[in-house]
């Protein structure tokens, strides 16, 4: 780390000399690692280390950006100077100005996101927990035919930020996950498929390859005999990680940059009601050992909890220095740092705030709905949040689940959804960097045969 | 050891890698290592990847990025078993550590064994009028001001215009056990148009571009305010789109972007590594009918110019025309090295991977459906009610089950033969057998899509294209809301 510090700082003291006003410098390497095996035989065994530098500079009003694989210092001076050349080729744009110097980190909260116990685990375990998931799997139900593979995969991360400011903050992360993929032969040549993994930042939070195992078992048989539906509107149950996705899909649309560009439908209704009083979309970029835990955004100010719907009005957008300059807001602290290119913004630990009631609670209280299991597809239009996604699931028939269901389409405008959640649940799983409870709404339009 | 050109004796002359220290006697030292502790097959993938963007944003350049990739990627093959290992440390020291970390698939003893290396004929798919690097850079920004201005001025409702270029030069070196040595020089341009229209407080996005393996010379056809204005022309027609009908209905599916059908219905479905796994719900069909027999489809490496065509495949090998579907019976499947060996068939050259981070996978390139008789015109006439779909955001596949959506996000209805009203963004959800059977009208007007596409499995991104003539599909789910 204080290698990377070391370096960073040089590189933002040598743009300085060579002609930059502003400099800011992300600097990344890490070791990652894949195992996977198939039918208990070992199919293959990756290693690499990454590594890249990111460099962004500021003449006056122009700036550009560069990123590199090689940080090495002779090849540094040579980014430099092209950086340099392409600065010149903009035009001057105050608004993408560097973070003001006032809102730097003062401080690098541990967060524990970084577990040495990853990193120790030897490749015969990892093997042995990829070959251990499969068998499990296979041995869960006797529906299953064929293993698309089981795996096990880790990644070390170092990360270090440094700017003309004097900034220079760097943190480690951890990461560690296993899973397995199945399969279970339908009738008319069909095969259904299942796969879970556990994932987390600390070895000691994963699940067992047998859980691991039997979930992607019961979620490969569980669609057996899927099909079509008629054509119908009717309440839908959204399983938590359909719910999540949707989530997810509402905050992108309340971040600065879909806001600014007006390529959003809530550019205009800040300070508004604009879903339901029941929701709170929630985002905590402190949680100990979080999966999207930072402690300092892209562009290396402090991170915070931050809310931005509370009891259904849009409280805060999510925004970077850029969109905040454009907007004539303040920036929340949301910028993420890709490695190559400018600052956008993230939400770290995105949370929808779960209610009270179980998921079994919810589909008891459907006298005929769908139980959305999963979803397909990238049906989205942020302009005007209309939503029409393919999906997968059960029916809900007095209050219990029935048939399975395939090759269906959900349709709703995503205001309406969140306007028309009328039962949330509270089986949050916050080990998800996009956590929600399932929920259910009123109706939406299920297009299915006929 | 020694070198036998096979070819002409400049094909082993690879002078853009050498300026990084690497030649043949390097290659063939880490092939050595990488196989040191057995194993049946190894190779070496160098890249060096240079790529820029530049960004138009309400009327501003405001962005210029640029990346430069480069590093090497080590695999040995041992039976079924793959040891991959990667490294942004191209020296010699570098490139043995990662030989070493690779070799440890193979558990057997080593041999020592001699390789020799040979050039490869390469093919020259993509010869560039222009090259885009080479260009200067003000003649580049000039694009994108062209494109802002002809978008701007379509229309009043015109708010907010991004125009975007994109431009990658990507050079690669595969060294193989078997003896290949041979490079490529992998152009791309992609330039993107994206606009915002609004009127009384509604919205609507319109994206327009395309590409390929293309220099310059791409705007003389293609030019910056034809681009900017269609993508206006989307975005301000788009704002009318009513409520789209729910349920199954015939859809006819416009020529060119519509090859997205094929590449979700029917091509990963084809991929050979889901056939040697038994995931695919293709698996053990080839012979079989999987389609109406007005289908004939292919997947076309050879295309000149075109966004998914490469000289040589990731594993070194020729790309092919290779025919999945003839008129409707399944006759074969796309190959990387590892299938192909398991199916014991020839290289259809299909072994493509994202950069030298990855393994290869077999990979589509260019996916196309072969043009049939009828004009679009007769086609849209036969439709009483249904959908004609223009554009599209994307699509996924569940490869098991066959079951395949896409994002139609130009759609219009078709009334008594008639293309008449916009339609909100829809989603068509298929069944790949399925929905190829009912295939009933192939147009005359195969188009290939302007190079957009980008295809992702397994985490890794490679560029592709597709193509199709106006097809009827007699039946298809119309994921609307209006029932």
């Amino acid at each position: 780390m204080n290698d990377m510090k070391n370096l960073a700082s040089d590189v933002v003291e040598r743009a300085k000399r060579a002609g930059a006003d502003a400099v800011e410098v992300y600097l990344r390497r890490g070791v990652e690692t894949e195992v996977s095996v198939r039918n208990g035989a070992i199919e293959t065994l990756q290693q690499g280390q990454p590594k890249s530098v990111g460099i962004r500079l500021w003449v006056g009003e122009r700036s550009a950006s560069t990123y590199a694989t090689d940080d090495r210092p002779a090849a540094l001076d040579g980014l430099i100077r092209g950086t340099l050349d392409l600065v010149k080729l903009t035009d001057p744009v105050p608004e993408l100005a560097i973070a003001d110097a006032t809102r730097m980190a003062a401080s690098v909260p541990d967060l524990e996101l970084f577990d040495t116990a990853v990193a120790e685990v030897p490749a015969d375990r990892k093997i042995a927990l990829a070959r251990e998931t499969e068998e499990a799997g296979r041995a869960a139900d006797s529906r299953i035919t064929v293993s698309g593979g089981a795996s096990y995969s880790d990644l070390a991360l170092e990360h270090v930020l440094a700017n003309s400011h004097g900034l220079c903050v760097g943190y480690r992360e951890s990461f560690a996950s296993f899973g397995v993929s199945l399969i279970a032969d339908d009738e008319g040549g069909k095969k259904r498929n299942g796969s879970w993994s556990t994932y987390g930042r600390f070895a000691s939070s994963l699940e067992s390859p047998q859980f691991v195992g039997e979930t992607a078992a019961k979620r490969a048989v569980r669609q057996l005999g899927a099909g079509p539906v008629p054509t119908q509107k009717l309440p839908v149950v959204f399983d938590s990680l359909p719910a999540g996705s949707l989530t997810g899909l509402l905050f992108s649309v309340l971040t600065g940059g879909a806001v600014e560009r007006r390529s959003s439908f809530l550019a205009d209704l800040l300070g508004e009601v604009v879903v339901g009083d029941n929701i709170f979309l929630e985002d905590n970029p402190l949680l100990l050992r979080g999966p999207g835990s930072k402690p300092y955004d892209g562009e290396g100010a402090p991170t915070a909890p931050t809310s931005f719907i509370e009891a259904g009005r849009l409280t805060t957008f999510a925004l970077n220095s850029y969109s905040a300059r454009k907007l004539g807001m303040k920036p929340t602290g949301h910028a993420s740092r890709p490695s190559s290119g400018s600052p956008g913004e993230t939400a770290f630990n995105l949370s929808l705030r779960p209610g009270a009631v179980s998921q079994e609670e919810m589909i008891a209280a459907t006298p005929h709905g769908f139980f959305c299991e999963g979803m397909m597809g990238f049906g989205f239009n942020a302009s005007t949040g209309d939503f029409s996604r393919g999906a997968f699931g059960r029916m809900i028939e007095q209050g219990k689940l029935g048939a399975p269901v395939s090759e269906v389409t959900i349709s709703i405008n995503i205001r309406a959804l969140f306007s028309t959640i009328d039962l949330l649940g509270s089986d949050i799983d916050r080990r998800r960097s996009v956590a929600a409870p399932s929920f259910r709404i009123r109706e939406a339009t299920l297009a299915g045969r006929g | 050891m020694t070198i036998h050109p096979r070819k002409a004796a400049d094909s082993m002359h690879l002078p853009y890698f050498e300026h990084f220290g690497i030649d043949a006697d390097l290659g063939r030292k880490v092939l050595s290592r990488a196989l040191s502790r057995g194993g049946d097959h190894a190779d070496l993938y160098f890249e060096h990847r240079v790529s820029a963007v530049m960004v138009l944003d309400d009327g501003r350049i405001q962005e210029i990025d640029r990346a430069i990739n480069l590093g090497c990627g080590v695999r040995v093959l041992a039976g079924d078993a793959t040891g991959y290992a990667y490294t942004e440390d191209l020296s010699s020291e570098g490139l043995l550590r990662a030989a070493e970390t690779a070799s440890s698939i193979a558990m057997g003893g080593g041999l020592e064994r001699g390789i020799e290396l040979h050039g490869v004929p390469a093919l020259s798919l993509y010869p560039i009028g222009q090259p885009t690097f080479e260009a200067d850079a003000l003649s580049k920004l000039d694009l994108l001001r062209r494109a802002d201005a002809a978008a701007r001025s379509y229309h009043e409702r015109v708010k907010r215009v991004t125009v975007s270029l994109a431009e990658a030069s990507k050079q690669i070196l595969i060294v193989t056990s078997d003896g290949k040595f041979v490079s490529d020089d992998q152009p791309m341009l992609r330039f993107n148009v994206s606009v915002v229209a609004e009127r009384e407080g509604r919205r609507q996005t319109g994206v327009e571009g395309g590409g390929g393996r293309v220099g310059l010379e791409y705007f003389a056809t293609h030019t910056p305010e034809h681009l900017g204005a269609e993508a206006a022309r989307i975005a301000v027609t788009m704002l009318d789109a009513k409520e789209a009908p729910a349920g199954s209905m015939p859809v006819v599916l416009g020529h060119g972007d519509s090859g997205i059908l094929l590449h979700e219905a029917i091509g990963h479905g084809l991929e050979a590594d889901f056939n040697r796994k038994k995931t695919s719900n293709y698996s053990d069909r080839v012979g079989d009918r999987v389609a109406s027999p007005l289908c004939t489809i292919v997947d076309d490496g050879l295309l000149p110019s075109s966004r998914g065509s490469i000289n040589v495949d990731d594993e070194g090998n020729t790309p092919t025309r290779n025919v999945l579907i003839e008129d409707g019976i399944l006759r074969g499947y796309m190959h990387d090295h590892l299938s192909t060996k398991a199916f014991h068939l020839r290289a259809t050259g299909n072994g493509r991977r994202q950069d030298y981070k990855h393994v290869p996978l077999p990979r589509m390139t260019n996916t196309v459906m072969m043009a049939g008789q009828h004009t679009p015109e007769e086609i849209i006439a036969s439709v009483k009610n249904g959908i004609f779909a223009r554009s599209f955001s994307g699509g996924q596949v569940n490869i098991s089950n066959g079951d395949f959506v896409f994002s139609v996000t130009e759609g219009y209805l078709i009334e008594d033969g008639k293309i008449t009203a916009p339609v909100r963004d829809v989603n068509l959800i298929g069944n790949g057998p399925d929905c190829l059977t009912r295939v009933s009208m192939v147009g005359s007007d195969f188009m290939l899509s302007d190079g957009r596409w980008t295809c992702g499995k397994d985490g890794q991104s490679v560029p592709v294209g597709v193509g199709i003539p106006t097809v009827k599909i007699d039946a298809m789910t119309v994921g609307g809301s209006k029932v």
